[in-house]
């Protein structure tokens, strides 16, 4: 890895760079050459990645505008006529994803439902963070015999068909918002917690963390200051990938007929009812292919963003840029 | 080795055991009852039902018969068909359905994301690579509905080219195959390409070209024998939940199978049906990933377990 000249780009003085840096893709207001700058530059030398965390900012954005406009809004006397009930409007000039089987316009649907998902994905990857990270962190840092408990619980918690108790969670719950984030992050932060404890593990022997446990150093010291910048990386790349994952888990619950409930929907919610009123009659492919394509761009997306900051993250695949 | 694989089957044991014990608890921890959402029934008939469901026991008697009659496979009546035996009359008979159907689309799976993959890394940054990564990608990104539902409509319904439902020939298999086998396809075709760029450059590679060996025995033999350790160990536990059906596939094409039974056991609170479901799929994974184990020693001699 050759140093970067900095090309003078404003810093702030002062205070070193610590773990609770910016989060993100954000260039973190740090000095020239820190760990976050480099990785930043390798993250925007990736075209593919750096694109689609524009197309995701765009998304986000037009999802929360169409999320802050009234649920159901009127609709026109003509479309309540002809197009209530089961025929849905195909696309046109005025309604370019056409509409939805109550006459609602698709696009702002699915934007709505974009809305949904969106926020199911992030919540479930911020749950991943904070149970996997604390748990992964503490198995590893222990050691001995309460890691191997720790990961035999993991283990076993994995050999679950977590399906089936997602659907018992949800059957049991109201069908809401909290139903939906419980039932998903219940068994979204597993990969999170064997990834930091691995990283943990790894870092245990590290040497400055022995200099630094040599200086009687206590170990929330070291974990906080010497531990955790070193697994900012690796959390924010599963906590990426881990939003498409859940998005995936809300569209199937969705099929189910157990994701969120009218008037709210989702784009999972929206494609699988496509789906069911397919019949070899006539098939409304505009519900099936619209949420699908958003669905699919998003994720798409997010999975170029995530692969994007694993290289810019690791310090393995630096030759490779 | 012997010593190994006996300690690991009878680690088994324990961990069966332990799934065994979180299932049956949050089962019966649950709120509700199976028959709370049925018509009124009388106290008679409710009582009568706690007697053969055994519900009027305490819980340890329950936890002991019930795990009796999943460990001799008698099973017990399900709670929504109460004529009907959980293992013998519902598993049993669809399984190997969705063993079958599983089964096809992994080997299918493995085979595509394989080839795929390693075209992929031998060929780093061609126009073909990059249209796999973005196909795969793809393919990782569309829940298998869409991908079921788009096929379904597309050769079942407007051109008609092949059977929209149904089992029984090969012809009927084929769209079932390609909805279930996508996903795991392009998750392999992405592993693949990730190890085997880890892989080609190795010295043991350089070595066996200069040796001489032809290129597509270098990478097939050498390279990809390495490279397939982290598609073996994903195959393990992807085998335990494609061999046990899929839920969706199996409502798109009409197909009887375990999946179904899966997600309606939880959906009507039918604890024995759902019990068995989870143990099945609990035990075909530890299964499998013993399986993975071995696989791994087959193919890596470095790796010894003793």
């Amino acid at each position: 890895m050759t140093e970067v000249v900095d090309t003078g780009i404003e810093t702030v003085g002062g205070g070193r760079q610590r773990g609770s840096g910016p989060q993100g893709e954000q260039p973190p207001m740090v000095r020239s050459h820190s760990p976050w700058r480099m990785a930043w530059r390798r993250f925007a030398a990736n075209r593919a990645a750096l694109v689609s965390a524009g197309v995701l900012v765009l998304i986000m954005a037009a999802c929360t505008v169409a999320a802050l406009r009234p649920q159901s809004a009127p609709l026109p006397t003509e479309y309540k006529l002809e197009g209530a009930g089961n025929h849905p409007w195909q696309p046109s000039a005025s309604h370019i994803f056409g509409t939805d089987p109550n006459g609602h316009d698709l696009l702002l649907r699915v934007l709505q439902g974009g809305a949904v998902s969106l926020q199911v994905g992030f919540a479930a990857a911020a749950i991943a963070v904070f149970i996997g990270t604390f748990y992964g962190a503490v198995s590893g840092l222990m050691g001995g015999r309460l890691d191997r408990w720790m990961m035999r619980l993991v283990d076993v918690l994995y050999g679950l068909p977590y399906i089936v108790l997602i659907i018992l969670l949800l059957v049991f719950m109201d069908r809401n918002f909290v139903a939906l984030f419980v039932a998903i992050g219940a068994f979204i932060w597993l990969t999170m917690a064997r990834i930091v404890r691995g990283q943990v593990l790894k870092l245990r022997e590290e040497d400055y963390v022995l200099s630094a446990r040599a200086q009687g150093a206590g170990w929330f010291w070291i974990l906080t200051r010497h531990m955790l910048p070193n697994l900012v990386g690796p959390i924010i790349v599963c906590a990426t990938l881990t939003v498409p994952v859940a998005i995936l888990q809300e569209s199937f619950i969705s099929y189910l007929g157990l994701g969120i409930s009218a008037p709210m929907t989702s784009w999972g919610q929206l494609a699988s009812e496509g789906v069911r009123a397919m019949n070899p009659a006539v098939t409304y492919w505009w519900l099936v292919l619209f949420p699908s394509l958003m669905l699919a761009l998003t994720l798409l997306c997010l999975n170029f963003v995530g692969d994007g900051l694993r290289d810019a993250f690791d310090p393995r695949t630096m030759h490779k840029v | 080795m012997s010593k190994f694989l006996i300690n690991r089957l009878l680690w088994l044991v324990p961990t069966l055991l332990a799934i065994y014990t979180i299932s049956f608890l949050m089962v019966h921890n649950a709120p509700g009852s199976p028959f709370s959402d049925e018509r009124a029934i009388s106290d008679e008939t409710r009582q009568q039902y706690e007697r053969i469901y055994r519900l009027d026991q305490p819980l340890h008697v329950q936890y002991v018969m019930t795990l009796a009659d999943l460990v001799t496979l008698r099973g017990m009546p399900s709670m929504k068909y109460p004529d009907k035996n959980v293992v013998s009359d519902l598993l049993a008979p669809a399984f190997p359905r969705s063993f079958a159907l599983g089964l096809t689309a992994l080997t299918v799976a493995a085979l595509v994301g394989v080839a795929v993959g390693s075209y992929s890394a031998v060929r780093r940054y061609s126009a073909l690579d990059h249209l796999f990564t973005g196909v795969t990608l793809l393919g990782v990104s569309l829940p298998s509905f869409v991908i079921g539902g788009l096929l379904l409509m597309i050769f079942g319904f407007w051109t008609q080219l092949l059977p929209a439902y149904g089992w029984g020939s090969v012809d009927k298999l084929v769209l079932p195959v390609i909805s279930l086998a996508a996903f795991p396809a392009a998750y392999i075709a992405r592993l693949t390409r990730n190890s085997m760029v880890d892989v080609l450059p190795m010295d043991f590679v350089r070595v066996a070209r200069a040796k001489g060996v032809p290129g597509s025995q270098t990478i097939v033999l050498h390279a990809l024998r390495n490279a397939f350790l982290p598609v073996l160990s994903y195959l393990g536990p992807a085998a335990a939940s494609i061999f046990t059906g899929s839920f969706v596939i199996e409502t798109i094409f009409n197909i009887n199978g375990v999946g179904h039974h899966f997600v309606q056991s939880a959906l009507n609170r039918d604890y024995p049906l759902i019990l068995a479901c989870v143990m099945l799929f609990s035990t075909l994974l530890v299964v499998m990933n013993l399986l993975v184990d071995l696989g791994y020693a087959a193919l890596d001699p470095r790796i010894r377990y003793d």
